[in-house]
């Protein structure tokens, strides 16, 4: 048995690593290092980092919060509320941009009225890709949250409570240090979904160009020859933020539950 | 110092009361009676973590019906111990204390000096157990309420923890009510100290 699941395994990483292998030795280091200096590619790949951390740092405090208020069922209905947060995860991206395109496009509800009363362009704006991304990404905070949220004994915190400490000192002293390995696993893969994000991207914020929606311009354009070198280094920046998050994600798992 | 009137909580099914108890400043109640009899859920009113359907909480001669947990001043120790397992055993014993708070003679009293530098998760259910009495007892409680804390002891960690609650229960002299159902606890040489015995069956309570 543990032999075919082996192969099993072996099957789905040589489906999964083939076409990224492909990517990364398509492209001769030569070709990497143009792009590297190529004003565009560095542009649109330092829009997807910034919009992406912005979008992780948003989606942990709003997802943060829904996923404590999910676990300590402040909510009522919260089966429907975890099945709505999983719609991101589901929908088709594009889908996603339209749907925004409807509320906050110019000209449209919302749009007509931040850009009217504040003068901020959602659409079509750095705002935009970051919306997208935090759609799209939140819901791993959200899930992360719930389960660290729930993980930590209710006991523990009460017997904070009858320690002296009022709420916010409970929440920031015991809820929050105890939940947050998990919370934190669950931002390095918001993070990572939102640099990846092109289907709402493309739709709701074409401009400025992140990487992803550079990398298609160019291929829809120019050809796969035009879109290899900045998709490798795309892949080789993300590659090293990721592994970066990890390793600053490391650590033993704290003990959560002292109960026996 | 601790006066329960007519006391009524539900607890999903379960409906403990009406329960009517007083107990003096400095008395050492033993509080017993089965599983499930709502001894538990008792604790867990007086220190204000369960609504009160009807009837009083009166702390020190105030009705604490709408004091919060974290201004009623009751130290608890649940049977799960509660221990923060993120902190060291110092964080723990000095979380309801002030930065400069020395926690070395509470920790000596209790027989956890050594383990003042380890981490809770590492330690025995014995030493969790005294680290826990010692985190309630550094704030200097009047009233100190157990919820069964020894219970999943051995008979030597057991008999340890008790001389030593016995011991800062005459040196402090604060009201403590000792929830148990260890018949052994309970007929044993702890009992002695009790000044009174109340037992709880299926919600209600009587002397005994």
């Amino acid at each position: 048995m543990n032999r075919l699941f082996l192969l099993l395994a072996a099957t789905l990483a040589l489906l999964t690593l083939t076409p990224l292998a492909a990517l990364l030795f398509g492209a001769s280091p030569a070709d990497v290092l143009s792009a590297a200096t190529d004003a565009d590619v560095v542009l649109a790949v330092a829009t997807s980092l910034a919009c992406a951390a912005i979008a992780t740092m948003l989606a942990l405090v709003l997802g943060g919060a829904a996923g404590y208020v999910l676990a300590r069922r402040l909510v009522r209905g919260r089966g429907a509320i975890e099945a709505l947060l999983d719609l991101p995860v589901v929908v088709p991206h594009p889908i996603i941009g339209i749907g925004l395109l409807l509320v906050l496009a110019r000209g449209r509800l919302l749009g007509a009225a931040l850009e009217g009363r504040f003068g901020v362009a959602i659409a079509s704006a750095a705002p935009g890709i970051v919306l997208c991304m935090l759609v799209v990404s939140a819901p791993f905070v959200v899930k992360a949250a719930l389960e660290g949220f729930r993980a930590v004994p209710m006991s523990t915190v009460n017997v904070a409570a009858t320690l002296g400490a009022p709420p916010w000192r409970r929440f920031l002293t015991i809820e929050l240090p105890l939940a947050w390995p998990q919370i934190r696993a669950g931002a390095v893969l918001a993070w990572a979904r939102a640099v990846s994000e092109f289907g709402s991207v493309v739709v709701f914020a074409y401009y400025p160009r992140t990487a992803p929606v550079l990398i298609w311009d160019r291929f829809s354009s120019h050809g796969m020859g035009a879109a290899l070198a900045p998709a490798s280094l795309l892949m080789l920046t993300c590659l090293a933020v990721f592994l970066a998050l990890r390793w600053l994600a490391r650590g033993e798992p704290r003990v959560q539950e002292l109960e026996r | 110092m601790i006066r329960l009137e007519g006391l009524r909580v539900t607890a999903g099914e379960f409906h403990l009361g009406p329960v009517d108890l007083e107990v003096a400043a400095g008395e050492h109640i033993l509080l017993t009676g089965p599983s499930g009899a709502g001894k538990s859920l008792l604790l867990e009113t007086i220190v204000g973590l369960r609504r009160v359907d009807t009837g009083r909480v009166i702390l020190r001669e105030v009705d604490v019906a709408k004091v919060p947990t974290h201004e009623r001043r009751c130290a608890w120790v649940p049977q799960s111990l509660g221990l923060f397992g993120h902190l060291g055993v110092r964080d723990n014993v000095t979380y309801a204390r002030e930065k400069t708070f020395d926690p070395t003679a509470i920790a000596a009293a209790c027989g956890i000096e050594h383990l003042l530098g380890r981490r809770t998760p590492t330690l025995s259910r014995g030493e969790q157990s005294r680290v826990a009495l010692a985190r309630a007892l550094a704030t200097e409680p009047d009233i100190l309420l157990l919820d069964e804390p020894f219970a999943s002891l051995d008979d030597a960690s057991r008999a340890a923890a008790l001389t030593l609650l016995e011991a800062q229960y005459h040196a402090r002299r604060f009201t403590l009510i000792h929830v148990t159902h260890d018949e052994r606890l309970v007929g044993g040489a702890f009992a002695g100290v009790a000044t009174r015995r109340v037992s709880m069956a299926a919600g209600l309570t009587g002397s005994a």
